[in-house]
């Protein structure tokens, strides 16, 4: 399979930044300040709070800059609800969230969905390796480590 | 980590043993599946997305 490769803070940038130009794009349209310097500060913190962290040690995903933004209440919502929805949701939410990684991590998965359909299991090779993939699963992994960490397990 | 902070976790993650067990759930089910059922059931996770309470 491809494996998306990621690279940490970058995306996040991206989106503060055109979140940023949306919001002073509006208030250069309206000729109003529909968005406050206070608006563009709070996007722009809740955005940058979910730069993740792979912790190695922990062996799970962790928000390294959550205490950072202590003072900013929307922006600590917006990072649980990034990496928390598991845990305030229910089993449902972890369900979709760690079919949805497993599914952008694996870029070309569409397209091999597809070939299967067309081709029958011609690729035992991919077969397996998306199946071993499946359960060793970044989310998964993930939420139960996050569990270990709390003394949940 | 602090026990205060500890305290207030669980509370906000209280549902995280049923996530936990529905997880644990869907590994060993998916465990035992073929390719093709495994591609049906990550089809089935999407006609059924989470509504968010």
């Amino acid at each position: 399979m491809v494996k998306r490769k990621r690279a940490l803070g970058n995306n996040e940038q991206s989106s503060a930044k055109l979140a940023i130009e949306y919001m002073t794009g509006v208030n250069k349209e309206t000729g109003e300040e529909v968005f406050t310097e206070s608006d563009r500060q709070k996007v722009q913190e809740a955005i940058l709070l979910t730069v993740p962290n792979f912790d190695v040690s922990l062996g799970t995903v962790t928000q390294p800059e959550f205490v950072k933004y202590k003072g900013n209440l929307v922006a600590q919502a917006v990072a649980l609800a990034d990496l928390g929805g598991g845990g305030m949701e229910g089993s449902g939410t972890a369900r979709w969230e760690a079919d949805s990684l497993y599914i952008e991590d694996n870029l070309d998965i569409a397209q091999y969905f597809r070939s299967v359909n067309e081709n029958g299991e011609r690729d035992r090779e991919k077969k397996n390796s998306i199946n071993k993939d499946y359960w060793h699963g970044l989310i998964p992994r993930f939420i139960l480590a996050k569990a270990d960490n709390l003394n949940y397990s | 980590m602090d026990a205060e902070v500890q305290q207030t976790v669980r509370q906000l993650f209280s549902k995280y043993d049923g996530a936990i067990q529905g997880i644990k759930a869907l590994i060993h089910e998916r465990e035992k599946m073929d390719f093709i059922s495994v591609k049906n059931s990550l089809e089935e996770t999407f006609k059924n997305p989470p509504s968010y309470s």
